[in-house]
């Protein structure tokens, strides 16, 4: 898994190194050449104070391991003694030289043609060589490389030790930087992890830093939704769990009086009562299923069905009360019109509103199916001839469980609830109107035509 | 024994009517709350116990408790509901009635809840009803003479019973056929003296005295 600290701390500390590395190179570098420019110039300073000196007073050197019979020379420096001069004659008797002469076995060589700096090796490593020489002397004013490189490491040391020093103190920083301000993230993290599963609360965003806010804000956002779905299953469950409790009751008592009866027909009057009792609760547990199912079906509606072959299946399935004259189907449009869902929740829909209708009808008298199209969309009525609802109740009975009052048929108050959560799903509408021709209701059902 | 029943499921209404008249109670039974208000109210003879459910078109069940105890009415309620929820079952039992079933219930039960409810009314602690040798118990729909078994029919049960659950008290013919009969049964003019007649023949002519003019009262048999 991707740790941003972990990252962050990574590559910061490789940046930083790298800081670090680049710094070390140029400082080296700068030192090297400011070491060298520094020493170049001491050691020009030092001919020309030579240079300036009168030597003809002077006995010749006998000897270069005897420099002390000349009179000191009044150079003071802070590597005298690493300096090595010799002054010669024109005529190469060397007039003066440094103490620190005797460092090269044999003394300096006499210079050669070149003049100003150059490097020369005496046998006991390079020297650094700077060559004067005016019409009567020769001055040499030379350095061990070692020496050189010595003093440039120091100055090198010097202004890199500083650098070097924080380097550690900076990559601690930046990593308790970092640990501090992806603390509310950990903070946040935890009290997640720490929250029961039925909890819904927000989790705090006032801490959170500008960046984290909006995801933390967006879980939130997804915890309500959550929760209200969490909310409307336990009220499915309560809902359905008390529903039963009627006809759970009924096949009860039901079954209890099946021992009782006087005689043959009392007898099977009884078992024909648990009968209806046992089908009135699975016709429920089958429409609780149903929308059960339809109510968590959720995303596009990617199907599509011919409205004409649904109505014909739903006659097909009522062709026995047809032929009694209870149903009839009426299709105003014999051109295909297509709605969206498949046939399954378009026989449901038209089943729900058929069998309602049938259910609360007079016998004999017909219930009829009428489709038409208009404006793009199919519109589907169930007409019945029962004695309609009171106004107050023609948008309540669409409420799961809602039943009638004083309804005394086996209906489940699941039909209705069926029919508009599955016509909602499909971008349609469904609502009922008392007939105004005479007593009776109609369902309408309008879906958009694809 | 006539018992009123409110209730508006037509599966659970018929099978507590066939149950409870299978033990010898007289059901009358209305479906919603409004009639079974008006039932209870204007009972000529009060009812010996009022099942009411909570849940009824047109006056709630505990809506029509309300009215009732609050007309005086003292006859014995139990409510039944699919409430179970703690409140509502004090509500209701608050509210005057005297006990309460939650569905899903069994019938044992309810007919138990019942006796236990006719023997609270009557201060009675057991359901047994004696009078002298006579033993009535109307748990098992059992008589006993001089503790043997004698065979009865519901209907000489339901009088026999009506009678020792009210003794020294005179029932006139009205009262008799009120608790014996229900709104729906055709009762024949001499029904009742059938009935004393044959039980006179089981249990001796002095288990049921006859008050010239004004009924009829439980007898002593020796």
């Amino acid at each position: 898994m991707k740790s941003l600290r972990r990252g962050l701390t990574t590559w910061l500390c490789v940046a930083v190194a790298g800081v670090g590395a680049l710094c070390v190179a140029v400082g080296n570098w700068q030192a090297h050449r400011e070491t060298q420019s520094q020493l170049d110039y001491q050691m020009e300073q030092v001919a020309r104070i030579l240079a300036a000196q009168d030597f003809s007073a002077r006995q010749p050197q006998a000897s270069v391991d005897e420099p002390d019979i000349l009179p000191r020379v009044n150079i003071t420096h802070d590597n005298e003694d690493d300096l090595i001069v010799v002054v010669r004659e024109a005529g190469g008797q060397v007039v003066y030289a440094s103490k620190s002469n005797r460092h090269i076995p044999g003394g300096m060589l006499p210079a050669e043609a070149q003049l100003g700096f150059h490097i020369r090796d005496f046998g006991t490593g390079p020297f650094r060589v700077f060559n004067a020489q005016s019409n009567v002397l020769s001055i040499e004013v030379a350095m061990s490389m070692d020496v050189i490189s010595e003093v440039e490491g120091g100055v090198a040391l010097a202004t890199l030790l500083p650098i070097l020093l924080l380097l550690p103190v900076l990559a601690l920083v930046i990593g308790l930087v970092i640990r501090r301000h992806l603390a509310p993230l950990d903070a946040a993290a935890t009290a997640l992890a720490q929250r029961p599963a039925a909890s819904f609360e927000d989790l705090p965003v006032e801490n959170l830093p500008a960046e984290v806010r909006p995801l933390v804000e967006e879980i939130n956002r997804l915890m309500r939704r959550l929760e209200a779905t969490v909310l409307r299953e336990k009220q499915f469950v309560t809902d359905a769990a008390h529903a039963l409790r009627t006809p759970l009751t009924a096949l009860q008592l039901q079954v209890d009086v099946l021992d009782g009866g006087q005689d043959a027909q009392d007898k099977a009057a009884r078992l024909a009562e648990l009968r209806t009792g046992l089908r009135r609760i699975i016709r429920m547990s089958e429409q609780l299923l149903s929308l059960a199912r339809n109510e968590s079906a959720a995303g596009p509606i990617a199907e599509k069905s011919d409205l004409r072959r649904s109505l014909d299946e739903v006659s097909q399935l009522y062709a026995d009360a047809a032929r009694a004259g209870e149903v009839r189907v009426q299709v105003e449009s014999e051109a295909p019109v297509f709605v969206p869902g498949n046939s399954r929740q378009l026989g449901l829909i038209l089943g729900n509103l058929v069998e309602n209708a049938i259910r609360y009808s007079p016998a004999g008298r017909p219930v009829s199916i009428r489709s038409s199209v208009a404006g793009g969309r199919a519109r589907i009525e169930v007409w019945d001839e029962g004695v309609g609802l009171p106004p107050s109740e023609l948008e309540r009975v669409f409420e799961r469980f809602y039943r009638v009052p004083g309804d005394t048929s086996n209906g489940t108050g699941l039909g209705l609830s069926t029919v508009d959560t599955i016509v909602r799903q499909l971008g349609g509408s469904v609502w009922l109107e008392n007939r105004t021709d005479t007593s009776g209701l109609v369902a309408i059902v309008t879906l958009p035509a694809v | 024994m006539r018992l009123l029943l409110v209730e508006d499921d037509q599966m659970i209404g018929a099978s507590l009517v066939r149950g409870l008249r299978d033990d010898g109670y007289v059901v009358d039974w209305v479906k919603d709350g409004a009639a079974g208000l008006t039932a209870i109210q204007d009972a000529a003879t009060p009812y010996a116990i009022a099942v009411l459910d909570w849940n009824l078109p047109r006056k709630d069940g505990l809506s029509v408790l309300k009215s009732a105890r609050g007309a005086g009415n003292t006859v014995p309620v139990l409510m039944i509901t699919a409430r179970d929820e703690l409140a509502d079952r004090v509500s209701g039992l608050d509210s005057g009635a005297d006990d309460y079933l939650v569905k899903p219930f069994e019938l044992a039960e309810l007919k138990a809840r019942l006796r236990s409810l006719l023997r609270r009314r009557d201060g009675r602690v057991s359901s047994m009803l004696i009078h002298g040798s006579i033993v009535l118990d109307p748990v098992t729909h059992t008589v006993k003479l001089h503790d043997a078994a004698v065979a009865v029919t519901p209907r000489e049960f339901a009088l026999l019973r009506v009678l020792m659950e009210r003794p020294g008290a005179v029932l006139s013919r009205a009262q008799i056929e009120e608790h014996l009969y229900g709104w729906d049964t055709e009762v024949q003019s001499n029904a009742i003296e059938f009935t004393i007649h044959s039980l006179r023949r089981k249990f001796g002519n002095a288990v049921i005295e006859n008050v010239r003019g004004v009924g009829w009262r439980i007898g002593l048999v020796s």
